[in-house]
């Protein structure tokens, strides 16, 4: 519940907001500035929005800017414009504090009021109504309470992201496909996970299916299950993600690798609410919330006849959700890398590291936290300090982020795993507790494979938990051995097959493999 | 042009948004009874200010003067829908309260304020000053 300050000369407002909008505590109206100011005073800061008229028929005594001598026609402008002066009071004494503007912004230039975008919003009495406002004011006031953050996902306190939080959270509730679009590394599949089905209110699984790793023969059966001998190989019954997912949400990544069959019987599934498995004739019901996310331009594939039109419209695009790129959001950078820092922190193979380095220092150790940005870290007992000083911070924002946040992500993790292995073994300073990330480990983290002296090896970092299998360590060493010549090679797999296999016809080995590996294709290409 | 386009915008604001409000706010369970209510409100106290109350009436009769003053005459839609409000609400205040012919004046009043909504904004589009040519 919301505490919103209403400031309104009439009282019809305050009549229809507690009926239309039950859920939040109304306050006022205050029908002047004085009386604003007043509530403002008595509520001190407990106030979360202020909901603004514009025309105040108030006496002129009453009104912010009257001066003896006016004429009735200045008077009367003042009148009509009063909310505007109002909200130029407010925003001295409140700067961030959020107010809704009850009128259009035509006209207004917020610069001249002291005003700005973040905390204030104009909504055109043409759209005003209760359901508009009310997600007015939930945008607002998680922005203004700090929920900065849904589980693993990092939204800050910026108004766009705020607003895309809202209406994800809105599509989570509803029986209709969520569309979510953006460039690679953008968090499509964490907001599949942490938002959609957080939200969705469904007790039923998650299940994520990435269809770029997918061979498409072997798609539909993955999807949609198959009996026992439905295709070569099918050894027995097999349930398909469809079914898995039933009662929850299927997540969908790379949805433009859906092949032509699978894109069928997807069409088909989402119009009858019941899924066939392969080589069966019975139909089993299932209750599946879709989440569909890709990078490509679906619409564009439409047009050239690869995806199916009906199958397009079936998946809800008129709203479907873009994510901005790292680069295009407006970003409080403290706040977001000392997440990312606390997420990595918080993994096993960090943490034994963590003890490691204590027991060396002789720290008596009870929780690690971070200090990102400028000042010293405070010391507190028993407690560890993760420190990006300020230059540190600065490089990170300097670097493009082609893989956006979860290039961002690695990055972060890799610096914390990197300066807490350098400083094992060494000998403490005066502030054992504190281990900073410096600005040399970021610049040889940060620095592209091509920046490497001409004929020396490239350095490949590899990712180990404890307990790792020797075929997972394997994997890794694969994964990053396979970008990299996919990178030098300008992803020609017949070069590949010869340096690695040394025959050039083993291209489509090598393409296989790659597939094996989780690679893919759209987002190397992309880096070329 | 821009005296006009003061004009449409108080127009739009004073009876367009508020000769409705209380009837667009109304939740979609709300009952024929409180429908009724909120339409007496919204027709027959439209504006308090320090002159006390003003029906919608009068208010549209104001504007009436102020638009032929500025030469917009008869037979202009948003005229057209500002007497036929005015009327509505004049009917309105005849009709005696929870009588049919009142109930009926109710609904003449609701639908003159939905027309006069949708011709001040139109007016309201018409009289905008032309964006400047960023050239």
């Amino acid at each position: 519940m919301a505490d919103i300050l209403l400031v309104d000369d009439q009282d019809r407002f305050a009549r229809l907001l507690p009926r239309a909008i039950p859920e939040h505590r109304f306050l006022g109206p205050a029908r002047s500035w004085a009386e604003a100011r007043e509530v403002l005073r008595e509520e001190r800061g407990r106030i979360d929005v202020v909901l603004l008229d514009v025309h105040f028929d108030i006496p002129e005594a009453e009104l912010v800017g009257f001066e003896e001598g006016m004429s009735a026609k200045a008077v009367d402008g003042l009148r009509r414009n009063q909310g505007l002066r109002i909200l130029s009071a407010l925003r001295r004494s409140h700067p961030d504090l959020p107010v809704v503007v009850m009128t259009s912004r035509e006209g207004v230039s917020l610069q001249e009021l002291g005003a700005d975008e973040e905390y204030t919003t104009f909504l055109d009495d043409d759209d005003l109504d209760a359901q508009v406002l009310r997600s007015q004011i939930e945008t607002m006031v998680a922005a203004r309470r700090g929920e900065e953050t849904d589980g693993a996902v990092f939204w800050g306190t910026g108004l766009a992201m705020q607003r895309l939080r809202q209406r994800l959270r809105v599509l989570a509730r509803g029986r209709l496909p969520v569309v979510l679009l953006g460039p690679t590394g953008t968090g499509k599949s964490l907001l599949a996970r942490h938002v959609v089905h957080a939200r969705s209110g469904r007790g039923g699984r998650f299940v994520a299916v990435d269809l770029a790793t997918l061979p498409s023969d072997l798609m539909a059966a993955h999807l949609f299950g198959a009996v026992r001998g439905a295709y070569t190989g099918s050894v027995g019954d097999r349930e398909g993600a469809f079914e898995a997912a039933d009662g929850g949400t299927l997540f969908l990544d790379e949805v433009g690798n859906l092949s032509s069959d699978a894109q069928k019987m997807l069409l088909s599934v989402l119009q009858d609410g019941a899924v066939t498995r392969l080589g069966d004739l019975k139909e089993r019901p299932v209750d599946v919330k879709l989440v569909v996310a890709t990078n490509e331009d679906l619409s564009a594939r439409v047009r050239d006849g690869t995806f199916r039109a009906d199958l397009y419209m079936r998946l809800n695009p008129a709203v479907a959700v873009t994510l901005p790129s790292l680069v295009e959001r407006q970003l409080d950078w403290t706040k977001l890398v000392a997440f990312l820092v606390e997420q990595a922190l918080a993994r096993p193979y960090l943490r034994d590291l963590v003890d490691e380095y204590a027991a060396g220092v002789d720290l008596p150790l009870r929780r690690v936290k971070s200090h990102v940005g400028s000042g010293t870290p405070e010391r507190r007992p028993r407690t560890l300090c993760l420190h990006f000083p300020e230059r540190t911070l600065r490089r990170l924002r300097q670097h493009p982020w082609p893989g956006n946040l979860r290039e961002l992500s690695m990055v972060v993790e890799n610096a914390a795993l990197f300066a807490l292995s350098e400083a094992i073994g060494v000998e403490a300073g005066e502030r054992p507790d504190v281990v900073v990330v410096r600005r040399k480990l970021l610049d040889d983290l940060l620095r592209g494979p091509d920046d490497g002296p001409d004929g020396a090896g490239q350095r490949l970092e590899v990712h180990i938990t404890p307990h790792d299998t020797l075929n997972r360590v394997a994997v890794s060493c694969e994964t990053q051995y396979f970008t990299q010549l996919y990178l030098q090679e300008r992803g020609d797999f017949g070069r590949m097959a010869a340096l690695l296999l040394d025959d050039p016809e083993a291209g489509r080995k090598v393409q296989l493999r790659f597939n094996q590996l989780g690679l893919k294709v759209r987002e190397l290409k992309a880096r070329l | 042009m821009s005296e006009l386009h003061d004009l449409a915008k108080r127009l739009h604001h004073d009876l367009g948004k508020y000769a409705t409000l209380q009837s667009r706010w109304l939740p979609p369970d709300a009952s024929i009874e409180e429908r009724e209510e909120a339409a007496r409100a919204d027709l027959l106290a439209t504006a308090r200010g320090p002159d006390g109350v003003r029906d919608a009436g009068v208010i549209a009769w104001a504007f009436l003067e102020d638009l032929g003053r500025l030469g917009v005459g008869d037979g202009v839609p948003v005229v057209v829908a500002l007497r036929g409000l005015a009327d509505a609400v004049e009917t309105l205040r005849a009709a005696d309260e929870g009588t049919a012919a009142a109930h009926a004046a109710v609904q003449g009043g609701v639908e003159a304020a939905a027309a006069l909504r949708t011709a001040s904004r139109a007016f309201l589009a018409s009289t905008r000053p032309p964006e400047p040519d960023p050239l």
